[in-house]
């Protein structure tokens, strides 16, 4: 007998629920008891959303009303499931027409069923038609959102949506304090979890995503999950014993705990102003073993004498529109708006003014986020050179081969994948350097990192 | 080892009913060790003989969501039933389905283990309705016996293509 609750009709209902939210303009988000088929389905979906709405709307007459949006989502999770689920076809239309049963729509079984059929029967001319159609269709990402890739990157905006119409690679960061990266990667090769050295020091890539809890001495700390880009970015900070280091928008606690793996012995206050969210700044520091003050406040908030003095370092990963991570995170395609980018921009750009008012002389900023439009990067760092006079850009070196110079506006070649579907890398050659960029951008890869970007500047005395 | 391979509907194989097992020896309790590692890996929650091609009345269970309970019947017997319970059903050898079916809710069941010891067990809920489920199996009967004729002959057109697909 197998499992009843294998039955997949109740993982298209758990997609379908999760997908409503991002369509009513909420984040991804799944409940507990979710299967990994249902999320499977679900990023399936948002990874190809506007191909299956291309073509799931020619398969039909006309629209679905929009009282009836959780059965448009339904057909994408049907339609999804046929095109890149290995199983057989007619397995995805029955749980389909299940799922459409148990949603309480008894009547559009045979809607359901006549679609995924035609599918099935007409899928050939369809891809050639969604092939042809329009930008959205053919790059899976909204008009607006390609016109800035476009703008912005006009070599490299179709690596840039092959990247982020990939699945991301799982990537490890190994506790120094517990482990040592060579030491964890022959326990994952005795348990048969075949697994790469990253360049990031303390970076591991799995040949196959795992869940947290099967990876081995994950409870004990040995290891958290984190992309290679953000592993780049707390040693920049060069953290050293005794100095005051502000962690400004800490959650969910990655690089705070880098930090603190890096030099257990600097005085670092993490805060946050979503309490839920900095409560997993304490679990990810309880489970690894570190220890460091956190806060509840909004960083815009905080002053000098709240935070007991100037820091000689701060970390500013900057809220911002997510663009690098599209991959990890695809709703942020559906959910981002075109005015979200001009507002972030002004919001990114007061935290900066601010983090110079808590800096001591001679400390620095490093400036982080993880999008990939020069409006909420270099643009917003090189509008603030202009208005101060006591800031130095400092370079921005990775620690493996030489410096980065700010100066060179040699492009390095863009990563190109080789035969066995493994992305070739040189020593990060996939940075990109721009003329007047003060700091460094990084782009998504397929199967690397994603896309980041960080500046570091130094407060001097004004001349 | 390669697991054993798993007879589909509407293979006429199915319908072999199973023979008692006279003794329980090393050669039976070895079948019933590669039938579980076959159910686990399937993944199912039971498997009887007959699906693997063994008519001999033996069949392995694990319900439990660790997949640490495994239970081995040989020779089983229901000596009490009460209650109706109505849950959806699938089957190792008709991949893809799940229907509704009717069983007892609660089961009485003498047995002989894999020591060759006789016992008896009550069983209910899941467990109830999986002993029931691969019980039939060792009658040469399958839960699609239960549903409607139409709605068999549509899971076994499907199912036949698509062994033509895979042959």
């Amino acid at each position: 007998m197998s499992n009843p609750s294998n039955q997949p009709t109740q993982d298209y209902q758990a997609a379908v629920r999760a997908l409503d939210r991002v369509l009513n303009g909420r984040q991804l988000q799944f409940e507990p008891g979710d299967s990994p088929l249902a999320k499977q389905l679900g990023y399936g979906v948002l990874r190809d959303y506007y191909r299956l709405c291309f073509v799931r709307d020619a398969l039909m007459k006309k629209p679905l009303p929009e009282k009836h949006l959780d059965l448009a989502l339904l057909l994408l999770c049907g339609l999804y499931s046929i095109c890149s689920l290995h199983r057989p076809a007619h397995t995805s239309v029955n749980a389909t027409v299940e799922a459409a049963k148990s949603m309480g729509k008894s009547w559009a079984t045979g809607l359901v069923n006549g679609v995924l059929r035609n599918f099935i029967r007409k899928r050939s001319q369809l891809e050639i038609d969604a092939g042809k159609a329009d930008g959205q269709t053919t790059t899976n990402h909204p008009a607006w959102l390609i016109d800035q890739f476009k703008t912005a990157w006009p070599d490299d905006w179709r690596n840039i949506i092959l990247a982020n119409n990939t699945q991301a690679p799982m990537t490890l960061r190994v506790n120094q304090q517990r482990s040592e990266r060579d030491r964890y990667l022959q326990i994952l090769a005795d348990r048969g979890m075949a697994a790469d050295p990253l360049q990031a020091p303390h970076g591991i890539q799995l040949h196959e995503s795992v869940p947290v809890e099967s990876l081995p001495g994950f409870r004990e700390g040995q290891v958290s999950v984190q992309d290679e880009a953000s592993q780049l970015i707390a040693p920049l900070l060069e953290p050293s014993s005794g100095q005051r280091i502000l962690d400004a928008c800490a959650a969910p606690g990655g690089k705070t705990c880098h930090l603190l793996e890096i030099e257990p012995g600097i005085r670092l206050l993490a805060i946050d102003r979503d309490a839920s969210r900095l409560t997993q700044v304490q679990d990810n520091l309880r489970r690894l073993g570190a220890n460091c003050e956190t806060r509840i406040c909004d960083f815009l908030t905080l002053s000098a004498r709240d935070a007991g003095g100037l820091f000689d370092t701060i970390l500013l990963d900057a809220p911002c529109s997510a663009t690098g991570t599209i991959r990890r995170h695809p709703d942020i395609k559906l959910l981002r708006q075109p005015a979200d980018i001009a507002r972030l921009c002004r919001t990114q750009t007061s935290m900066l003014e601010h983090a110079w008012q808590l800096l001591k002389p001679g400390g620095m900023v490093v400036y982080a986020t993880c999008s990939i439009l020069p409006q909420e990067n270099e643009r917003v760092v090189r509008n603030f050179l202009r208005t101060r006079d006591d800031a130095e850009v400092l370079a921005v070196n990775f620690g493996n081969g030489a410096a980065q110079n700010v100066a060179t506006s040699e492009r390095a070649a863009v990563n190109s994948v080789a035969a066995n579907g493994h992305a070739t890398r040189g020593p990060w050659d996939v940075a990109l350097e721009r003329e007047n960029n003060p700091g460094h951008q990084l782009l998504p890869q397929i199967n690397s990192h994603d896309g980041f970007y960080v500046a570091r500047l130094r407060k001097v005395s004004a001349t | 080892m390669a697991p054993l391979e798993i007879l589909e509907f509407p293979d006429p194989r199915l319908r072999t009913p199973a023979k008692a097992v006279a003794e329980v020896d090393g050669k039976l309790v070895e079948l019933a060790d590669r039938m579980l590692r076959s159910m686990y890996q399937a993944p199912g929650i039971g498997l009887a003989a007959t699906q693997v091609n063994v008519h001999r009345a033996l069949l392995v269970i694990d319900v439990s969501e660790k997949k640490d309970s495994p239970i081995v019947l040989i020779n089983p017997e229901i000596i009490d039933d009460e209650g109706e319970l109505e849950t959806a059903e699938g089957c190792l050898s008709v991949p893809g389905f799940y229907e509704p079916v009717t069983r007892a809710e609660k089961v009485q069941v003498q047995a002989v283990n894999r020591d060759g010891n006789e016992f008896t067990m009550t069983a209910e809920g899941l467990l109830a309705v999986c002993i029931q489920h691969e019980m039939d199996h060792l009658q040469g009967k399958l839960f699609v016996d239960y549903l409607s004729n139409t709605k068999r002959q549509m899971i076994r057109k499907k199912l036949l293509k698509q062994q033509k697909q895979r042959a």
